[in-house]
């Protein structure tokens, strides 16, 4: 039937509905409706708000702000970030005018920057350092490279975690600077002077270097 | 429609079975139970729709576009699980 059509049927339908929703008596009552969303479900987090109290706030949409949540809170899975390693990584972060904030407890100066972050990252884009080269950096950087102490601490081996060469405590640091051994004493100036005698230097502009001397004093 | 003293949202619905050639003349109000969500027009509507079935009535005269939800429930079930008011037809 066309709606508002002026039918007298549908008058009379309309004048009862209205008769039904305003007195509030009927002849028939229908059961009370079901909860329409008890079958559906959506994601929120615990929202903190003051010491005590914590509300759930709900991700509005599935795409960014799940991304945004799952990666504050996810990210490092189930690493411990109570080691030397994290805190060290950590201060590579902070910036010099973090850095240069005195403690407010000692008054005294924090903990010097441990990197300059536009000179370490520049090998990134030397071209005479190779692919080889810069996966090792990065390994060494996150303590993913393999040495003796990794073989001890997985359980593959019932030895001391100790150097091949020279006997020592092995560790990443161990190769790259500790190591006694007469060939690796010898890998370690070459790559001491490589950077200053060799071509890694003077992709550093002018400016730059400059600005490292500055810094280093 | 608004209540109007609370100014809330109330909804009723109506059978009117108009007078045939035997003399049968009949009016039925209906309180469709919504509440919150579930108080909407397309409740009364299938409320109506569905107390006409029930009393035995086989031709029903609406200008309701629950009609279709009907037709759905009918034909493409699946496609109602969720429907807010998903009693009603699967009772019809």
């Amino acid at each position: 039937m066309k709606s508002h059509s002026g039918n007298i049927g549908n008058e009379g339908a309309d004048h009862l509905a209205h008769k039904a929703a305003v007195n509030q008596i009927s002849d028939v009552s229908l059961p009370p409706a079901t909860a329409p969303f008890y079958d559906l479900f959506w994601l929120s987090v615990p929202n903190k708000v003051g010491s005590h109290a914590e509300e759930i706030r709900v991700l509005t949409n599935l795409q960014d702000k799940l991304k945004h949540h799952m990666h504050a809170h996810h990210y490092l899975c189930e690493a411990n970030t109570d080691t030397l390693l994290y805190k060290l990584w950590q201060k590579l972060h902070d910036t010099p005018q973090r850095a240069a904030q005195p403690d407010s407890r000692t008054q005294q100066d924090t903990a010097k920057l441990l990197a300059q972050a536009q000179f370490s990252n520049k090998f990134w884009s030397m071209p005479t350092v190779t692919f080889k080269e810069l996966e090792q950096v990065l390994k060494h950087r996150t303590d993913m490279i393999h040495t003796d102490k990794h073989t001890k601490r997985f359980s593959h081996t019932t030895v001391p975690a100790t150097c091949p060469l020279c006997g020592g405590l092995d560790s990443a640091p161990h190769v790259l600077l500790r190591c006694n051994n007469h060939t690796l004493k010898r890998m370690h100036i070459n790559r001491h002077h490589h950077p200053i005698l060799g071509g890694g230097w003077h992709h550093l502009q002018q400016s730059h270097a400059e600005a490292f001397f500055k810094a280093g004093s | 429609m608004q209540d109007a003293i609370s100014k809330l949202q109330i909804i009723g619905a109506g059978i009117f079975t108009p007078t045939t050639d035997a003399g049968y003349s009949d009016t039925v109000t209906i309180n469709p139970g919504g509440s919150g969500p579930t108080l909407t027009i397309n409740r009364a509507e299938l409320a109506a729709v569905l107390v006409a079935v029930q009393k035995g009535h086989t031709e029903i005269a609406t200008d309701s576009a629950s009609l279709f939800q009907i037709r759905k429930q009918l034909l493409n079930p699946m496609a109602v699980l969720h429907h807010l008011h998903r009693e009603l037809p699967r009772t019809l």
